[in-house]
């Protein structure tokens, strides 16, 4: 019963009660138009319309790529006896960008007759569970309304769009006995020239140093630098207070998708890739091979969110038991400051550490006016920033400040020289 | 504009039955527009309903000074007004063509039962009886034992006529 019939009653119970009482018959007359419209309108209410609705869903697809375009459908079919008049919503997930069609519709249902909804959405990275939709069903004089919902469930998983790394080859500090492409610290079959040493029985000819022959009179082999697989970590930061800017979950989808552009880069050069989401709770991927273990990395960027820890406020409690000595870790925040003792001291225990830092400030451009004040804020950001840069610098980490207007790959080409230079 | 209009009128019907006095407190009789008005553009139900309870009141005030084909009148004005505007709220957010359709409808039937409704109440000014007090009494006790019926048909209704209360609780498991 909702708050119209509701109120019908109780109107309808005073003017009785006053009318008798007061033996003032108009009053009691006014009691008939009220018992009229809640017995009339009672009357055609109909029963458990739960019960009578059957709602589906379709979507277009249900593996997708953030930004792109997904077609919904919703179903609402009368299984019942009796025409209903039904209002149909389907609630737009957080981040959606309505493109065409509607989300609401309204209709009269005969039975067996069914009620559709079509739509397109702009979807934002994340993994969305589309359940239900919301439905109400309408007595004709609206005295006993149904607010419910109906189950239609559906999957759909957005995932980043990371852009292919071209050129980006960083040599972790020690590698695995699988091959690869990561040139090791020993002498055996690669393109990299590793040395040069005495002739053994068994050795190649083709390997023969014919100039240092020609020079010293004894055999002498060529050696290169043998090729093995790499134990990578790639570390996103979701670390709420690390993304305070306007839109801090913008800021972490460019985070995402740096993260997934490096995991998948490194899986395609033969690499065992790890995921660690570090924030509210620390998720962990097991490294492994492959493009089946890319796409469950990738299942995974799609559905990491911003949260806040009191453990895990700063990254003293980072796992490094996860992390084997000497692993590649590629570390993507905004970073804060504090963060470079940390970093530091993962260097300093013989990890490679490279970080990607989405800059903010870049981030916020579009989103704040110009102004005076503005550049003053900014000048203020960047000169905090090139503090915490020139401490991770000195600690021995390599960091890549990214504009996230800009593609990634170009500033990662320049990343190798650097990278040579630290060591 | 359909609502806001058929808000007004009950207020309007109600100066007009007492002669259109220019007493400024009949200024007062334009709290229950206001508040309908106000509700409808929130979109605020509970505002809309008191509204009508403010209709009600001037109802009743008008079956006290003006008889009671005027206070039917306002009163049957004001449920016809609340049917649509109750069901404007509901369907504001839906596209224009379905819910100019299911306005229309709405309006034809609460047009019906409204009409209806004042006829079965006018027709009730006609009669003339005397009523002893045992009478009254027992009118009394059957109008309460109707009302008890009928909210108990409405509870069924309400919750769906699904189990509710208290249940044994499953047995522990082996």
């Amino acid at each position: 019963m909702g708050l119209k019939a509701r109120l019908e009653l109780v109107a309808l119970a005073l003017f009785f009660f006053f009318g008798l009482v007061l033996r003032y018959p108009a009053l009691l007359l006014l009691g008939i138009p009220l018992a009229v419209h809640l017995v009339v309108g009672l009357s055609l209410v109909p029963p458990a319309p739960s019960r009578l609705l059957l709602a589906e869903r379709e979507v277009s697809r249900q593996r997708l790529a953030e930004g792109e375009v997904l077609e919904v459908g919703v179903k609402v079919v009368n299984q019942g006896r009796r025409p209903l008049e039904v209002i149909v919503e389907d609630a737009l997930q957080p981040g959606w960008e309505m493109v065409s069609g509607e989300r609401r519709a309204a209709r009269s249902l005969q039975p067996k007759e069914a009620l559709e909804l079509r739509y397109a959405a702009r979807v934002r990275r994340g993994l969305y569970q589309l359940s239900e939709v919301l439905v109400e069903v309408r007595d004709p004089l609206g005295l006993a309304p149904w607010r419910g919902t109906l189950p239609c469930p559906a999957k759909v998983v957005a995932f980043p769009r990371w852009e292919k790394l071209l050129r980006l080859n960083v040599p972790p500090n020690r590698t695995l006995i699988a091959a690869g492409t990561a040139p090791a610290r020993r002498g055996g079959e690669g393109v990299e020239f590793f040395g040069v040493r005495e002739f053994r029985p068994g050795d190649e000819v083709r390997r023969l140093n014919w100039k240092a022959l020609a020079r010293t009179g004894e055999l002498v082999v060529t050696e290169f630098a043998e090729e093995r697989a790499a134990e990578v970590a790639v570390i996103l930061d979701v670390r709420a207070k690390a993304y305070q800017v306007h839109d801090g979950n913008a800021l972490l989808d460019h985070a995402a998708r740096a993260a997934a552009a490096l995991a998948q880069h490194h899986l395609r050069l033969g690499h065992r890739v790890g995921l660690l989401q570090y924030g509210a709770y620390l998720d962990w991927v097991l490294p492994g091979y492959g493009r089946r273990h890319g796409e469950k990395l990738l299942w995974e960027l799609a559905r990491a969110r911003l949260g806040e820890s009191e453990v895990f406020a700063d990254l003293s409690h980072l796992p490094t038991r996860l992390l084997p000595a000497g692993s590649l870790i590629l570390f993507v925040s905004p970073l804060l400051l504090g963060d470079e003792e940390t970093l530091g001291r993962l260097v300093a225990r013989g990890y490679r550490v490279v970080s990607v830092m989405p800059d903010p400030a870049s981030a916020e451009r579009g989103e704040v006016t110009e102004g005076p004040e503005t550049d003053l804020a900014l000048r203020i950001l960047e000169l905090e920033r090139w503090a915490l840069l020139r401490r991770l610098h000195k600690a021995g980490v390599t960091v890549v400040v990214w504009d996230v207007r800009r593609p990634l790959s170009p500033l990662l080409r320049t990343l190798r020289p650097m990278l040579r230079r630290v060591r | 504009m359909i609502a806001f209009l058929t808000a007004l009128v009950p207020a309007l019907a109600g100066w007009w039955a007492s002669g259109f006095p220019l007493n400024p407190l009949w200024a007062l009789v334009l709290i229950a527009p206001a508040t309908w008005v106000i509700g409808l553009a929130l979109g605020w139900r509970r505002l809309v309903a008191l509204g009508f309870a403010a209709n009600l009141a001037l109802a009743a005030a008008l079956a006290v000074t003006a008889g009671a084909v005027p206070a039917l009148t306002v009163i049957s004005l004001a449920l016809f007004a609340w049917d649509l505007s109750d069901a404007w709220m509901a369907l504001r957010r839906v596209p224009r063509k379905e819910r100019r359709l299911l306005l229309g409808r709405v309006a034809l039937r609460s047009a019906l039962v409204a009409g209806a409704s004042w006829g079965l109440g006018w027709s009730f000014t006609t009669f003339r009886f005397r009523l002893p007090f045992w009478g009254l009494v027992g009118i009394m006790a059957l109008s309460w034992g109707l009302f008890y019926l009928l909210l108990r048909s409405i509870r069924g209704i309400y919750f769906g006529g699904e189990a509710r209360g208290k249940r044994s609780k499953s047995p522990p498991m082996a």
